[in-house]
Order: structure tokens, then sequence, then C-alpha cells
């Protein structure tokens, strides 16, 4: 792999400002804290690393591993960054080989770089999750009851009857109620997509959006009013953000090797 | 920027709401200049496996490992880690088996309530539909 002593360049994010406090935010695996490495308009805010200290390990991979450290860090420092400039956060692990690598990605790329910033520029993300509640507790409460009280075969048939058919309602009622939210909280933002919802049967909707910054109060209006109205039926909704547009920078810049410097 | 939204503020976000924004997300920078120092794409797919508790991870929806043979056959013993997998078992597994069973058996009480079966008063519930799979 990578020799002991050699260092790199950790990159945290591209920013279009030479001005960005930095002060008391983190390295990345405990190394210095990170500083900007300009050139033009365009600056890279970067730290110093050794090699080795991102040569993760299989066994290291836990919770509280180096590799969830490093990914905390990496967002601590793109936050505080975003917090005070737009800023396209880069790949987790993005490292360079010195200052003058930094450099020449700010200017060879400089045009696709300030497109990128000017479309993410005053945003913000903000993921909504929906959740089911306790996924159709009536169902078996019911059938407990029934089973308790010794109905007579029709009586149990005749409320299984009618249990299925609420359940059955409800369920059909819950699908589309995660898409409609989807949609309406879409009109309310500049993009949005979804993310994965793995194989969770009671997340109705896991989904992420680039909100106007001018326009968070009405998205998180909206947002509330679905919490209101969806509560009744026993789906929470969850709300995380602001994030720095990440979701929203997945995007490769250079196509091409950059190599002829 | 720092935009101060008023009202109640979001829930704080968990380590496994970060991973799921910083993992695999972001700029990727192409070309010569990067570095290629690690596999960062596998490791991270891996440490979504270790995600505060099995449970925090299902709940972000990240629980795909459940369903991957190399991980869930470890499980099955009830193994520390995976504290909190019941009975050892991927929870998407019995979720989904459940899901199945419970369907099935939603289907079965629907073809039974739908033809009454009035006369053939009281009896078990399994008689009845012993009798019915005759009547086919």
């Amino acid at each position: 792999m990578t020799a002991g002593d050699a260092r790199g360049l950790y990159l945290f994010a591209i920013v279009g400002s030479t001005a960005v406090d930095l002060s008391g935010l983190p390295g990345i695996a405990g190394g210095d804290s990170p500083r900007l490495v300009g050139s033009g308009d365009l600056a890279a805010v970067v730290t110093d690393v050794p090699l080795s200290a991102l040569d993760v390990r299989e066994e290291e991979v836990t919770e509280d591993g180096r590799l969830a450290r490093m990914a905390m860090d990496h967002d601590t420092v793109i936050r505080a960054v975003f917090e005070q400039t737009p800023a396209l956060p880069l790949r987790l692990a993005t490292v360079v080989g010195d200052e003058d690598a930094a450099r020449r990605l700010l200017e060879e790329r400089s045009a696709e770089i300030r497109d990128l910033l000017a479309r993410l520029a005053g945003h913000q993300e903000w993921g909504v999750r929906l959740r089911r509640e306790g996924a159709a507790p009536d169902a078996n409460t019911e059938r407990e009851r029934d089973r308790a009280a010794r109905p007579s075969g029709r009586d149990y048939l005749q409320a299984r009857r009618e249990a299925l058919r609420a359940s059955q309602e409800q369920r059909h009622a819950v699908r589309q109620a995660g898409d409609e939210v989807y949609r309406a909280l879409a009109e309310h933002a500049t993009d949005a997509t979804r993310l994965s919802g793995g194989g969770a049967a009671d997340l109705l909707l896991n989904a992420t959006y680039l909100v106007p910054i001018a326009a968070t109060q009405e998205f998180r209006d909206v947002v509330e009013k679905y919490a209101t109205d969806l509560a009744a039926g026993g789906v929470q909704v969850e709300l995380t953000g602001p994030w720095p547009p990440y979701s929203f920078a997945q995007v490769t810049i250079g196509s091409q090797a950059a190599a002829d410097g | 920027m720092t935009q101060s939204v008023s009202g109640r503020n979001p829930r704080p976000d968990t380590l496994a709401d970060v991973l799921e924004r910083v993992l695999d997300k972001g700029v990727v920078i192409a070309g010569d200049i990067v570095v290629n120092i690690l596999d960062i794409e596998l490791l991270s797919l891996k440490l979504r496996l270790f995600v505060a508790s099995a449970q925090t991870a299902q709940e972000m929806g990240m629980d795909w490992w459940t369903r991957d043979e190399f991980f869930t056959s470890q499980g099955s013993g009830g193994s520390k880690k995976n504290g909190e997998v019941e009975g050892g078992r991927a929870p998407a597994e019995l979720e989904a088996e459940n899901n199945q069973l419970r369907e099935r058996i939603e289907r079965l009480e629907q073809a039974i309530s739908d033809r009454e079966l009035p006369e053939r008063s009281e009896g078990s519930n399994r008689s009845g539909k012993a009798q019915q799979e005759e009547e086919r």
C-alpha cells in the first residue's frame, strides 16, 4: 500500500471564498486544524494527513472506529465551512499530493466548480423521513381480544373481515401518503431525491431536499402540516437538517484525466 | 449564512444520520491529481454494518446486510456483537416471513368469511378450514 511516512493533503470542501474562519475545527485522524489553499477566488479546505492514517483496516471498521471518526470530522468541518459560505462537499477521503496539486485542481476545474457552486448557493439540504409507528397494531390487538372473548365463529369472521378491510385500506393509504408527501415537499424545493429505504418495512419515505434558504420556513411549515395530519394515522414525520448539500453534490469533476500539468 | 430557523429545532443528528449523508456522497474528483489510498467505498459499506445498533441501522434503512448470507450466518448463533438482533435471526428476514404469513392468513380468513359458513356453527377453526379445503 502506501509508505509509512508519506503525507498527503486531505480535501474537505471547495469554496468560492478565501475568507473562511477555520479556527478550532478538527483535522483528520487527530491531525492539524484545516486551512485554506486558494487559487484566485476559489479555495480548498485542506489539512495535512499521513497517508497511513487513512489506511483503515477492516477490523477497525466499527461504530467508533477510525472510519466513523473520519466521517464525523469530515462532516464537522464541512458543516462549519458551509455555515459561512457556499461549499462543495468532497467525497470522504479525497486526498491530493500537496498544495500545488490542490491549486492545479482549482485552476483546471474552475469552470465546473463555479457552476456547481452557483447551483447550490443559497440552498440547504433537509432530510425527511416518514415512519409508521408500530406497524398495524390494530389487527393484532383485535385478534387478541377476539381470542379472549371467544366469540362465535360468525362474529369472529365478521370482525376479522372488518379489521382486514380496515388494515388493507390503511396500508394503501399509508403507502400513498409517502408518495404524496414526497411530491408535495418537492414543490417547495429546488431539487429532491429519495435515499435508500433499504428493506425497512416501516419506513414509508426517506427523502432529501435541496431547499432555498429563503424558502426554509415555508418548507418547514409544510413538513409541520404533514406531521400533524399524519400523526393521527400513526405515521411519524422526522426532519433532519440543515445539511450541507451532500446529496446534491454527487458529481464527478474532471472526468478526463487532469494530468497534463 | 447560518440560517436560524424559528420554531422547534429538528432532532439532533445521530452518527447514523451523518453517515447516511457523508458516505458515498459529495463531489468526486477524477483524474491523476487525487491520491488513491483506500477503497473507501467498500469500507464505508462495511461501516454501515456496525453503525450503532442493528436497530438504528434498520431505522435508517441500512439493513441490506441482513439479507447477506455472510452476515446472517454469523447471526444465527445470537452473537454478542449483534446483540440487538432479536433471536439472532435477521430482522428483515423475519419481518418478510411474518408479512408473508400474515398475508396468507388474511387471504385464508377472507376466503372463509366470504363464504360465511353460517350453519357450520362453531367447531374449531381447524375443521372449518379443513372442510373448506375438501369442498374445492
